[in-house]
């Protein structure tokens, strides 16, 4: 009995922190420039609907997770690193079109980016699935490892999510930027960088 | 954020960036036979780490896993994990394993290498210390899987300055 408590927190562990220190990483860059691109639109008081955006990521990127580390899914990974930096240009467009439409900042009430998070989330499940999977051995059971990797990732996000919020606050309320000046600028950057990411592969 | 900074400054001062994999790992199982009474052992490496961390020391060249593979290549792959991959089987000194011989992976990213230690008592106790690329990458992690007898099993993590792990049965 003890022993297989040792071995499952053994995995829990090492699984928790390669998760963890995947996403936050300054080499997940493209990750996190999508939660950017994704939640740029969204304040503190948005809770809610942020919530349900990053819920919607989650369930999207567990998904494909999962089937590709089972093989269930071919990953192709070249085709996989360049739809990432993708999926971040076109939530930073999506989002320049929201204030440019809507005259100016609105809540994200938007269906399309609880949409996008869904869908974009599948690409990015299959990006994780690249770096998970070379810590795999052939033969395990995958269970726990999958389930302590996402919790990583999960924690990890919800703290980048965390200071990209802080970060809003601080630049809307104490700098008095304009709310959307703000926005367009988180999008403008994620743009800026994910051509130079589609660039840099070609 | 400061990373978000950092990146961008990255941008317009590196040369040359590393678009295909990103991240430094390598996986390692170490199981007890009993049957045969050894200690067997499989090590996946990313080629290009690999070459990267040998480079470090002097050895280039050597096109591991290519048709041009250096004939030396083996023996440099050996002595490399012989000093950074260390076994102490019942506190009886460090054990040297026999190199058996390596296979590309599926993916040709990287290679696995398979050794041996021939054991002539039952293991009592297993100490080891995986520090494969730790002085190559800071972010350099190695995973570590150790089935004992009766399937007893053990994982560990290897990141700098944590390498170590001792088990008793």
């Amino acid at each position: 009995m003890t022993q297989n408590q040792n071995t499952l927190s053994d995995i829990f562990s090492i699984y928790f922190k390669i998760g963890f220190s995947h996403i936050y990483n300054i080499a997940a860059i493209d990750h996190i420039l999508f939660l950017v691109a994704l939640c740029a639109l969204f304040s503190l008081k948005d809770w809610r609907q942020l919530l349900i955006l990053i819920t919607a990521f989650t369930i999207g990127h567990s998904i494909t997770l999962a089937l590709a580390i089972l093989d269930i899914i071919p990953i192709n990974e070249r085709l996989i690193e360049l739809l990432i930096p993708v999926t971040i240009m076109i939530t930073a467009l999506f989002n320049a079109y929201t204030i440019w439409k809507d005259k100016g900042y609105r809540d994200g009430k938007s269906r399309i980016h609880y949409m996008m998070a869904l869908g974009f989330g599948w690409i990015h499940g299959m990006g994780f699935s690249n770096y998970l999977r070379s810590t795999l051995f052939p033969g395990e059971n995958l269970f726990g490892q999958l389930f302590s990797f996402n919790i990583g990732i999960e924690l990890g996000q919800i703290l980048i999510l965390a200071k990209i919020l802080l970060l809003t606050l601080l630049f809307t309320k104490l700098l008095k930027i304009k709310r959307n000046h703000w926005a367009f600028t988180l999008s403008g950057l994620a743009f800026a960088v994910s051509l130079y990411l589609i660039i840099d592969q070609l | 954020m400061n990373y978000l900074l950092l990146f961008i400054a990255s941008i317009f001062f590196s040369p040359q960036s590393e678009t295909v994999h990103e991240f430094h790992v390598s996986k390692c199982l170490v199981e007890y036979k009993s049957d045969n009474a050894e200690l067997q052992i499989s090590m996946n490496i990313f080629i290009d780490d690999l070459e990267t961390a040998l480079a470090s020391r002097g050895v280039e060249q050597l096109f591991i896993g290519t048709e041009k593979e250096s004939e030396e290549a083996d023996d440099y792959i050996e002595k490399y994990i012989d000093q950074v991959f260390q076994i102490e089987i019942n506190a009886q000194g460090l054990a040297d394993p026999t190199f058996l011989g390596k296979e590309v992976s599926d993916d040709l990213t990287s290679i696995w290498c398979y050794m041996q230690i021939p054991m002539a008592q039952p293991v009592q106790s297993l100490k080891v210390k995986n520090s494969i690329l730790l002085e190559t990458f800071d972010d350099q992690k190695n995973i570590t899987s150790i089935v004992g007898p009766e399937n007893k099993k053990d994982s560990f993590m290897s990141i700098r300055g944590d390498n170590v792990k001792e088990v008793s049965y």
